[in-house]
């Protein structure tokens, strides 16, 4: 829409905010049903589906999955976060309407033929896809729409989860990259609005019910540091499986993308024989590790099983989400972790359904690198706020060595495996700010002068350069060309009231990018003290910016992974 | 102008049809999520009923799928959950119910029931200090049928938790809990009040159980349970003659009742030795008195040495130092010349000193092996009533 309109862009950002919110919370709710219906439909109502056809139907359903994919909705292979941040760095905010549908139709298939993926990724690209066509139908303007997509991801993810803070949190982590009052403001209408949606039709309590925690031996804090360091490296083990399998898997012919989903269900049938509680979302079987009904030796085989399961859902194409999978093997190496502390100190009294709810947060730091996310997001979904000590501890170490051992974030590999050069803002978080202390000078005499104290006209004729920092009686660092300088020399009486040219100052601990934009023509720009802005501290130019720029930028081993 | 309303209408237009759009899906979502709900209501339901047909048959193990089952269609239904609990308990995996009671507690810490089953598992695993936390929780916890009758229910599990434990400490407990309840029992509950003397019985609290029997008889006379527990309490609080009242029913329906024969027996033997019973003339109490002396005498005098007692023995069953068997010998053999029927009766001082003799003589020996029949009875004589106590 050009020209002026009755709402203001921003205003009529928020109030679309607010509807996208409530479509993609029913949208999500309607996906929701979809997957369940579908379960019903293909395995019973009964939570062990009958071993006669665990293996044909994530087979049979498989094939139609790939070819639905193959042939109508290519786009909807994946998670969909990846596919949120194209739109939002790369397509202008456009997600096609066809990719909803696709997603929409191919998810609930595959979940709920009980490929080992989650419902949360796809809501969260349905709710970008919703808030894009609106968008687009709306006319808003490229800046906007670009952000709009973020928005209705946030929505969608809020509504899968029921977890608003959650959804805000990955999204401005994740996706967006940055925090500014407007797209924050969207972010959380949009989440909370499509939460009240969700509550509103499947009912308000978190998606686990634990049993109570209170931490009454401070040493069970050190198992649960080692529980961060079993998430870690099992995270570490799960990105490190769909960084070899995917790219081996995609370079097989074309045709076998019509197969790759097939067998991956057959295989994962195979698997469900013997342990069923690798298909689909595995939500049940998350509250069952919450509440003791495994021995700990089975819950670490069906963390081994479910990586195993969701690496070859995933690579094999199928369109599904890695949250709900990450949360399971979380689950159960927290439930282990937990298993295994009981029988050695059988006087520390953490309930196991602890330990499973925090392994939930250590792989979700470990796996899909948000560590803020994963700390709220264990919190929202239990409503227990108890838990928050073990949570950050294990959380923290899952998060710094699945960082050590798998440096690249999985979904900056996975979009790098799909020739997108996204933006990483893992790495955009990690990496060094240059600040205007790095490139400063000291603030010698021959650049910053003092106009009571000027040396004679002949020194001054003498000094290298045609522009200076020059403190007049107020104590103010200005500029002064020399021309100018040596007026004030020559005429000493009236040169003590002479008044510098103000200049934007600097200080230290300010970036390179702020003091690029603030030095504009000038030669010199002066570093004062933040606390007293008449002492100088430094002077800086833009070839010391340049140079410092050029020596501690990026070295190349710094740079992005290249894609497998 | 007219541009300016051409825009304002599109925008209004494009508003207004994506409101109309959100109305649209909502009515479609809405009749679905109704349809929705009702197929999960009614697996949740059939599942769980189907749990509760399999946990009457006495299958804990299946039921716990179908309550599993039903519970993944309605995972805040507290009923399902608890059920759930329950048939894992059935099934004996108390660590794996624990969690869901556990749950449960945490959303309705004030339900009777739920805490009735973490006193339960506690009490399992005996620990005490949690076990008594949950059983108080549940007595005075909400029972949405018959609070009054779970709660007398509950208070008779935690006393006979208390007892099995068979600690000084927890005898008291349990002594506080059932004193508490025959407050509160009605009389003519005849099974609960022999349930409860059974447990006073049990607890020490003789006289009481007493007359929590007297009270379940007064409702049923012929209860044979009650009339057993009477006639032990009577026994032991020393009344043998309302002993021998409840002991006589008892032997008539069951002659070959051989502890309620021995006790009989003794009752009449108590009876015949009792130099102290009303009634009895002067020359007839020397008798008895006389009798009983050398009863006790001939057994002390086949007690070669002198005997230690057990140290589980009560305090009143052992003798004191200066009760030593042969300086008790002594001074019955130096006594006994001068004793006869004609003297004791003459003389009530003499014979109660001399009956005094005869219980500490009996006292003493009572580790002497297998005692008579007659011995026994002198050993009841000897033994002060609990009323006296």
């Amino acid at each position: 829409m050009s020209g002026r309109r009755f709402l203001g862009e921003d205003q009529l950002f928020l109030l679309l905010s607010i509807l996208i919110g409530i479509l993609a919370g029913l949208a999500v709710v309607c996906f929701r049903m979809s997957i369940d219906a579908l379960r019903w439909i293909f395995f019973g109502s009964g939570l062990l589906p009958p071993r006669q056809r665990v293996v044909l139907i994530p087979g049979a359903v498989g094939l139609l999955v790939a070819f639905l994919v193959v042939r109508f909705f290519p786009r909807v292979r994946g998670s969909g976060v990846n596919q949120t941040k194209a739109a939002l760095y790369i397509y202008d905010g456009y997600i096609p309407g066809s990719t909803i549908v696709g997603k929409f139709i191919t998810s609930a298939l595959a979940i709920g033929s009980g490929q080992s993926l989650g419902p949360e990724d796809p809501s969260l690209q349905i709710g970008a896809g919703l808030a894009s066509l609106i968008g687009r139908r709306l006319k808003l303007s490229r800046q906007n729409l670009r952000l709009i997509a973020p928005v209705g991801a946030a929505a969608g993810l809020a509504a899968a989860f029921n977890t608003p803070i959650a959804a805000v949190l990955f999204v401005i982590e994740e996706v967006i990259g940055r925090w500014s009052a407007g797209v924050l403001g969207a972010v959380v209408l949009a989440a909370v609005s499509s939460v009240v949606v969700e509550r509103w039709f499947l009912g308000a309590e978190p998606l686990f019910r634990t049993p109570g925690y209170r931490l009454e031996n401070l040493g069970e804090l050190i198992a649960y540091a080692i529980l961060g360091v079993a998430g870690g490296l099992a995270a570490m083990v799960f990105v490190k499986a769909i960084k070899f399998l995917r790219p081996w898997l995609k370079a097989l012919p074309r045709w076998t993308q019509y197969l790759l989903p097939a067998i991956a269900g057959v295989l994962i049938g195979l698997i469900a024989r013997h342990y069923p509680q690798v298909m689909g979302a595995g939500y049940d079987y998350m509250d069952q590790a919450m509440h003791d009904q495994y021995t700990w030796e089975v819950l670490g085989i069906l963390a081994g099983l479910k990586i195993l399961a969701t690496v070859l859902s995933f690579s094999s194409g199928t369109p599904g989400g890695l949250f709900a999978p990450t949360l399971f093997i979380g689950a159960m190496v927290g439930g282990a972790v937990g298993g295994v502390e009981r029988l050695l100190f059988p006087h520390f009294t953490g309930p196991l359904g602890a330990y499973a709810l925090v392994g939930m947060g250590a792989l979700f730091a470990g796996i899909l690198r948000a560590p803020m996310t994963s700390v709220f997001l264990v919190l929202e979904i239990s409503g227990n706020y108890a838990i928050i000590l073990p949570v950050i501890i294990s959380n923290a170490l899952a998060y710094l060595i699945s960082r050590s051992l798998q440096p690249t974030p999985i979904f900056d590999l996975l979009s790098r495996q799909d020739g997108l050069d996204l933006p990483s803002l893992e790495e955009d978080r990690e990496r060094a700010v240059l600040r205007v202390e790095d490139a400063m000078r000291a603030p010698t005499a021959q650049v910053a002068l003092r106009l009571e104290a000027l040396p004679p006209p002949e020194a001054l004729e003498g000094l290298p350069g045609e522009f200076f920092l020059a403190q007049d009686r107020s104590g103010y660092w200005g500029g002064m060309s020399k021309v100018k300088l040596l007026e004030v020399a020559s005429d000493q009486a009236s040169g003590a009231d002479a008044r510098a040219q103000e200049l934007p100052h600097l200080h230290p601990d300010q970036s390179l990018d702020t003091a690029m934009r603030r030095i504009g023509d000038w030669p010199l720009l002066p570093v004062v003290h933040r606390a007293d802005g008449n002492k100088l501290v430094g002077v800086v130019s833009l070839a010391d910016i340049l140079e410092t720029y050029r020596k501690r930028g990026p070295a190349l081993h710094e740079l992005p992974e290249p894609a497998d | 102008m007219t541009i300016r309303l051409k825009i304002i209408d599109r925008e209004y237009l494009l508003l207004a049809g994506l409101v109309v759009v959100i109305a649209a899906f909502f009515s479609l979502t809405t009749f679905a999520a109704r349809a929705y709900h009702r197929k999960q209501d009614q697996f949740g339901e059939s599942w769980y009923q189907r749990g509760e047909q399999v946990l009457k048959q006495s299958r804990p193990a299946d039921a716990v799928e179908d309550f599993r089952n039903a519970l993944a269609y309605s995972r805040d239904n507290d009923l399902y959950r608890l059920r759930l609990a329950q048939a894992l308990m059935a099934d004996r995996r108390p660590q794996e119910a624990r969690s869901y009671l556990l749950s449960l507690w945490e959303k309705q810490p004030g339900d009777g029931t739920i805490n009735l089953e973490l006193a339960r598992l506690a009490a399992m695993w005996d620990d005490r200090r949690q076990a008594v936390r949950y059983y108080h929780a549940a007595i005075y916890g909400v029972w949405p049928d018959e609070p009054t009758a779970h709660r007398w229910q509950i208070r008779f599990e935690l006393s006979e938790y208390l007892l099995q434990r068979n600690t000084i400490h927890d005898t008291k407990d349990a002594q506080a809990e059932l004193v508490a309840l025959a407050a509160e029992l009605p009389l003519q509950d005849a099974a609960a009040q022999t349930r409860l003397g059974t447990l006073l019985l049990r607890a020490g609290l003789n006289a009481r159980a007493l007359a929590a029997f007297r009270a379940a008889l007064a409702d049923q006379p012929n209860l044979m349970p009650a009339l057993k527990g009477a006639s032990e309490a009577a026994f032991r609080v020393a009344e043998y003659q309302t002993a021998r009242h409840y002991l006589l029913p008892i032997v008539a329906q069951d002659p070959k009742d051989q502890s309620a024969l021995e006790m009989l027996n003794l009752c009449e033997l108590v009876f015949k030795l009792d130099p102290f019973a009303r009634g009895l003339t002067s020359r007839e109490q020397a008798h008895r008195a006389l009798r009983d002396f050398h009863l006790a005498l001939g057994r002390a005098q086949k007690c070669a040495a002198p005997v230690t007692a057990p140290a589980s023995q009560p305090a009143w069953q052992t003798a004191s130092p200066q009760d030593d068997l042969s300086t008790l010998l002594a001074q019955a053999n130096s006594r006994k010349p001068r004793l006869s029927e004609r003297v004791l009766a003459s003389d009530p001082a003499v014979l109660e000193s001399t009956m005094e003799l005869a219980f500490r003589l009996e006292k003493a020996s009572a580790n002497c092996g297998p005692a008579s029949l007659e011995d026994k009875a002198l050993a009841l004589l000897a033994q002060p009533s609990e009323v006296a106590r």
